[in-house]
């Protein structure tokens, strides 16, 4: 469904991201996992044409331009919201813009996330948590083909967390596709078909987590393998020695 | 304990984030890092440049009454302070309100220490104005009238500091729950209300000064008015301290007394309404028993959004009535009425600059709407400005029994828009626009090349006068532009 090839963003001298390439395909969650800076955010912002990029991006075959926008579901790292406007008006702002017309699915996820108790307050004086259910909502309300979500579950309860997991799941067995990037290895884990773990810009490895624990020779879980193939492992142990003494 | 001068010390550090609150909503709502960084520095400057200001202001007035030597002219100074004093601070106080002091708290710091350090800042507001009057008046008085008006000259002017201090705190405290409803209905027509109210008063303190001015020139024919009636004005303050100033007696002693500790409850109330500020809070909205929503189309859906963030921002709201507010202010000072018209079209172009401003920052980059779209919905909020505008300044002249020019008015909303349209797309392909950026020479230039696209159908007719009619030349010209605006529209993705 999602092609990158040879992904290269740079912020003035900075290269953030050094010529990645990655498929996400039809009925996966793939998950890009590495640590703070590592290029995950710009990699998922390039990809909305919000950061500029050498390289090519293709969604369903075409290059995303403003129509291709519609069959992609955003939650960035960063709220975009509109702080002075309440979330029932911003969720209207979002489905006008999408051309949608049925406000079933939107009522239907503002139950789920129990948002209804705030529907009506300006979205600045929200929680972090409650704001990240709006963000999650206005990106799942139009029924897009591909989610990305970046660091989804960043503020969100158990309960919320659930959901959004399970929506997730559905997404995918509907023929969907999710990319999504976290720093929360369980999550990883057990939700994703494929992991590409990325650090200083680069993709250093690809795969469902049984051919990352080849790869990184190692037999714990994916912390483990993520610690060993990031090379900080070694990094943790000096640490922890130098705290212990 | 922290001493008063290290209290101080920190109470400038909430100073500081009170001017750049006030400095940057009054600008924009969204703001990229750098232009952060740079209204963070210009808040501050500009909070001193206005209290320098205001206080060159009082310092003049107040050689002016001192040498009046008259109860009138004594008074007026009072007067003019309380007024003054209560709108020009009325912005920033009700920012002073939005404070969060609750850092502090987490702080080894007493609940007393918290509370001084809260009335520091507040105090920092006026404070140079504050010290001027209290020095400037007294002594000027004492020069021009001799020593015995020291005292009542004194009490009077920290009386009247005392009262417009608190009717700014508890002016403030309205506005500032008022205006931080989200609600709808009437109760948002009332906070629009506010809104215009509270953003008005640089006009109000404007038009005051003008007024002033007058009044201050005809003192004396008051005079006779005063000595009429003098046993009613010594009841009152300020006219009870001028009598006490000129030729006091037991009745405006005795007034002026009650005044004063009138001034102390004042003075009380206000500091226990700084004390509490953190207890103030906005009304909370009803949990809704059904949601309902009202999805448009894309244009429709940008333009609702756009009209509510000027409904619930006061700089854009005020951005939205200044070109109304500017043009007969200018008219008032001379101005000739065509040039209300240009004027109108800056402003509009500076609103919609900074609406298409806040959305390269927002969502609207991640959805499915073209560019030449966006430009459509902002330039139509910036027609509509333009239009009631015009009704505003049309009914200023017809008040004035003045024939507005409606034709050539409306043959030229074709050119506006268009005008508006070519604006928005050569900032935006310049990039003039990332934030606030007026300053600008692209921009400058780029109203320039606005100006010069509304006035070219008037041009073309004076230059075809003799072989076409004016009316039908103008015209043609404005719809070829428009048709120019739709095509910008039509193909920008």
């Amino acid at each position: 469904m999602l092609e990158v090839s040879n992904l290269v963003v740079k912020y003035g001298n900075f290269m953030a991201v050094k010529g990645i390439s990655f498929n996400v395909l039809e009925g996966e969650i793939f998950g890009l996992l590495g640590p703070n800076g590592a290029g995950k955010s710009s990699t998922l912002k390039s990809i909305m044409g919000l950061v500029e990029f050498e390289g090519e991006i293709k969604l369903l075959g075409r290059k995303i331009g403003v129509e291709e926008r519609n069959l992609i579901g955003y939650v960035p790292e960063e709220f975009m919201l509109i702080d002075v406007l309440t979330p029932l008006e911003f969720f209207e702002f979002i489905a006008s813009l999408r051309g949608m017309k049925n406000e079933e699915r939107v009522t239907r996820l503002i139950y789920a996330f129990g948002l209804e108790k705030y529907a009506n307050k300006p979205i600045a004086s929200l929680s972090m948590g409650t704001k990240q259910k709006v963000a999650i909502i206005a990106a799942l309300m139009h029924e897009p083909k591909l989610l990305i979500l970046d660091e989804p579950l960043n503020g969100l309860d158990a309960k919320s967390s659930k959901i959004l997991k399970e929506l997730m799941k559905r997404h995918v067995e509907r023929g969907g596709a999710v990319l999504f990037s976290t720093h929360i290895m369980e999550i990883a884990e057990k939700l994703c078909d494929r992991i590409a773990v990325i650090n200083q810009g680069k993709i250093i490895a690809e795969g469902t987590v049984e051919e990352l624990r080849r790869k990184a020779k190692v037999e714990g879980g994916l912390e483990d393998i993520f610690l060993k193939l990031t090379g900080e492992d070694e990094y943790i142990r000096g640490v922890i020695n130098a705290l212990s003494q | 304990m922290p001493s008063l001068s290290e209290l101080w010390k920190v109470s400038g550090v909430y100073y500081r984030h009170l001017g750049f609150l006030t400095y940057m909503e009054s600008r924009a709502v969204a703001l990229k890092e750098k232009s952060v960084e740079r209204l963070a520095k210009s808040g501050i400057k500009s909070l001193l440049y206005n209290k320098v200001f205001l206080s060159l202001i009082f310092f003049a007035s107040s050689l002016y009454a001192a040498m009046g030597n008259s109860v009138i002219s004594f008074a007026s100074y009072l007067l003019l302070l309380i007024f003054m004093f209560s709108f020009f601070f009325l912005q920033v106080v009700t920012y002073f309100f939005q404070l969060n002091f609750d850092l502090l708290r987490t702080l080894p710091l007493s609940e007393r220490d918290v509370r001084k350090i809260m009335l520091l800042t507040f105090v920092r507001i006026f404070d140079i104005p504050l010290g001027v009057n209290i020095i400037s008046f007294p002594v000027a008085i004492s020069f021009f009238n001799g020593l015995l008006a020291f005292f009542p000259a004194f009490f009077g002017v920290l009386i009247a500091e005392i009262f417009s201090i608190t009717i700014v705190t508890f002016l403030s405290k309205i506005f500032y729950t008022k205006l931080s409803q989200p609600v709808g209905g009437w109760k948002g027509v009332i906070r629009i209300l506010y809104q215009v109210i509270w953003g008005a008063t640089f006009f109000l303190f404007y038009a005051a000064m003008m007024w002033m001015r007058r009044w201050f020139m005809n003192l004396s024919s008051y005079q006779p008015l005063m000595d009429r009636y003098a046993f009613i004005f010594k009841l009152f303050f300020p006219f009870n301290f001028s009598y006490l100033m000129v030729a006091p007696d037991i009745l405006s002693l005795t007034t002026s007394l009650l005044f004063i500790l009138l001034g102390y409850y004042a003075l009380r109330w206000t500091l226990r309404n700084i004390g509490r500020m953190s207890e103030l809070h906005v009304e909370e909205s009803p949990v809704p028993e059904k949601i309902k929503m009202k999805f448009s189309g894309p244009i429709y859906g940008i333009i609702r959004k756009d009209l509510k963030l000027i409904s619930r921002n006061p700089g854009l709201l005020m951005l939205a009535l200044l070109p109304a507010f500017e043009s007969i202010l200018l008219m008032a000072l001379g101005n000739p009425v065509s040039s209300s018209i240009y004027i109108i079209f800056t402003f509009v172009i500076i609103l919609i600059y900074s609406l298409f401003g806040i959305e390269k920052l927002t969502i609207l980059r991640i959805l499915p709407m073209p560019k030449g779209k966006v430009y459509l919905s902002k330039n139509i909020i910036g027609l509509i400005s333009f239009l009631i505008s015009l009704l505003i300044v049309d009914s200023y002249l017809l008040l004035r029994n003045a024939v507005p020019d409606l034709v050539t008015q409306i043959i030229l909303i074709p050119a506006m828009f268009s005008a508006g349209i070519i604006c928005l797309y050569l900032g935006d392909k310049l990039g003039v626009k990332k934030s606030v950026g007026l300053s600008a020479i692209g921009f400058v230039l780029i109203i320039a090349l606005g100006n010069i696209i509304l006035l070219l159908p008037q041009l073309a007719a004076s230059l075809m006068k003799d072989f076409m009619n004016p009316m039908v030349t103008a015209l043609l010209i404005s719809l070829v532009e428009l048709f120019v605006g739709v095509e910008i529209i039509r193909r920008v993705r």
